[in-house]
Parts: C-alpha cells; structure tokens; sequence
C-alpha cells in the first residue's frame, strides 16, 4: 500500500471514529484483501484468513470509535489482526492438547481383536449413517473431514451448511443407534 | 472478490460498528449517572433529578452516538456543565447568605452561572471552522440540564436562572453569527 492511500484510510478510519458513516464503505473496501492477504501470509490458508479476517473487521468496526487520531489506521487495524490470529492459533492448539489427551488416554490398544472389531463396527455405523446423508451434506461434511475441494460458498456460508450437516448426521445416527442414554 | 464481500459481512461489520459507537457513547456519558446520583442525594427531589439526568442521558447518548459536531457539542458541553454543577452547589452553601432572600439568590447565582457557561461555549464554538452555531446550540442543550441537576437545591426559580442564563448569553450569539453569514 502506497503512502497515499494510507493516509487516505488513516483519515477514513478518522472520520468514522468521528461518527462520519459514509467513510464505512471505503474503510470496509480498504481493509478486507489488506487483512486477509495479511493474515493469509500468516496461517498460509486462505479460508481460515477469511475467517479471521471477518472477526477482525467486526472488532475492527467495534473499536474505531475509541481510534487515536495520531496513531496509523493501517499498523492498528494490522496490530488487530495479528491478535485475532494468535486468539485462533491458542484456540486450536488448545483443542489439539484437549484432543490428544482425553483420546489417547481414552484409546485401547489398537492391535488388539476387540479394539479391531469395534474400529470395524465403528466404520460400518458411520458409513450407514453418511449413506443416509443428503448428497449436498455429504459432500459438505467430506469436504471438511479431509479437507478436499469445498463447495464455491463463502466461509460462513460453508460453516452454516456443515452446521447443518453435522445436526442431520446426529439425528440419523440417534435414529438408528440412539443417544448412548440408558 | 464477490466471495469475500457479501452482504451479510457487511451487514454485521457495520452492526458492530454501531454497537461500538453505542457502548462509546454509554461510556463518553459517565458523568450524567453520577450528577444525577449526587443531586437525587444533595436535592431531596429525587424525581425531579431523575426526571432531569434521564432527559439529560437521553441526550448525551443520542450526541455520542451520532457523532461529528453532535459530539464534540456533548463532550464540551458536559464539561461546562460539570463545572456549573460544582458552581452552583458552592453557591448554594457559600453565596446565599449575601441575599436578602433565595428568590434573589437563586436568580443572581444561577443566571451567573448560566451566562458563565453560555459565554464559555460561545468563546469555544469560535474555534470551530464549520457548524459553530450547532455546536453552540447542542452544547447548551447539554450544559444546561447538567447546572440544572445542582439548581434543584434553589427550586424552580434557580432551575429557569440557569436556563436563562445559558440562553441570554448564547442567543445573541448564534444571531449574530447568522446574520454576518
């Protein structure tokens, strides 16, 4: 970004924490490809930065009103980003930790003929339940379960329909094999 | 690019925007909550007082919120009132032996008072390049209510000193400028 049109967005986001509206859209237009090449350089996947390229707008957006006229809009709104990321980042490498632990303390021996009769159970039940799937949410929960090609839809939208997915792959499997409650 | 830019990311964007300037403005207000407190405690007229910090947090708020001159408008504006509160107490307890009656008092104290703040908006509105004449309206709206928290000690009489005051001062103003422009 050139120095005009930084100084541009600086007077932008000035504006907008000064409750002038009609510099949201510039703002919004100006920071979006920033945010999400910035945090796609970061995590190196293009979806996951859109993801957290939404959040950082939202807080973005939130926080503008409080913005500092002598700071720079774009180091601030980039100094945002990279917090929203380091959020996702402890997220996910808490969930892994959380993951790891409760299932490998969990897991059996896998060698074992009991623990190779329920893996075969296992595969059997989940391939009756996904059979039962719609075609759209099949390919919806594949898609996310070995991260193959996603439907053309935007993040949110793809969140939504695996949302849904999961909520129909729930309903069958209690259907067919109930909710584990006695 | 359509796909990073739908609506509904817009959409949510600027409702986030609009809560910030919302939780902004709640915060910009504090000092409205804790006149109010302190007149219902001093004034003994705790529906007056509310009736008057309501009023005068409704407005304050809706300032913040909007933005631009509104609230530069609200931030000086509380800030005089702030200072006619203080002064208008101080003169309650100080000042009003100096009279024959609080009739009197009330009028000259709270209608000095007022003029003060008027006089003081009206030297800060000419510092503003644009809008000065809204600037000087709104932060009066704002001003005057918050003298008027303290004026609930002098009755109704003090409240109209202030009112007065503040209007006598700014008008001449505002009138002035209109018709030079």
């Amino acid at each position: 970004m050139d120095e005009v049109t930084r100084a541009q967005l600086s007077r932008n986001v000035a504006a907008l924490a000064d409750g002038e509206r009609s510099a949201f859209d510039p703002v919004y237009r100006a920071l979006w490809p920033l945010l999400v090449r910035f945090i796609a350089s970061l995590s190196g996947d293009r979806m996951i930065a859109e993801d957290i390229a939404q959040q950082s707008l939202l807080k973005i957006f939130s926080k503008v009103s409080t913005f500092d006229r002598s700071r720079d809009a774009l180091a601030w709104s980039m100094a945002i980003a990279a917090n929203e990321y380091r959020s996702y980042r402890r997220k996910v490498n808490r969930h892994e930790v959380e993951l790891d632990d409760s299932v490998l303390a969990g897991l059996a021996d896998p060698d074992t003929p009991e623990a190779a009769a329920m893996r075969d159970d296992l595969c059997t039940a989940a391939r009756t339940v996904l059979g039962k799937l719609r075609p759209q949410d099949l390919e919806t929960v594949i898609a996310a379960l070995y991260d193959g090609r996603r439907p053309p839809l935007a993040a949110a939208a793809f969140r939504k329909r695996l949302q849904r997915a999961i909520a129909a792959t729930r309903l069958i499997w209690k259907k067919h094999y109930g909710d584990g409650t006695p | 690019m359509a796909m990073e830019h739908p609506d509904l990311s817009l959409q949510r964007a600027r409702r986030a925007y609009e809560w910030g300037r919302l939780r902004y403005a709640a915060i910009q207000s504090w000092p409205v909550p804790l006149l109010t407190a302190v007149s219902v405690v001093v004034c003994h007229e705790p529906a007056l007082s509310l009736a008057i910090g309501g009023g005068l947090w409704l407005a304050s708020l809706g300032f913040f919120f909007y933005g631009r001159v509104a609230a530069r408008a609200a931030a000086a504006g509380l800030k005089a009132g702030m200072i006619a509160f203080i002064l208008t107490l101080l003169g309650f307890y100080f000042l009003c032996d100096l009279f024959p009656n609080l009739a009197t008092a009330s009028l000259a104290i709270d209608g000095g008072i007022g003029s003060g703040v008027g006089l003081a908006l009206s030297m800060a509105s000419a510092r503003m390049a644009t809008r000065s004449n809204a600037f000087l309206v709104l932060a009066g709206v704002i001003a005057t209510p918050c003298g008027m928290l303290a004026c609930v000690l002098f009755g109704p009489i003090g409240l109209t000193g202030i009112a007065l005051g503040v209007l006598l001062s700014t008008a001449p103003v505002v009138i002035y400028r209109r018709a030079v422009a």
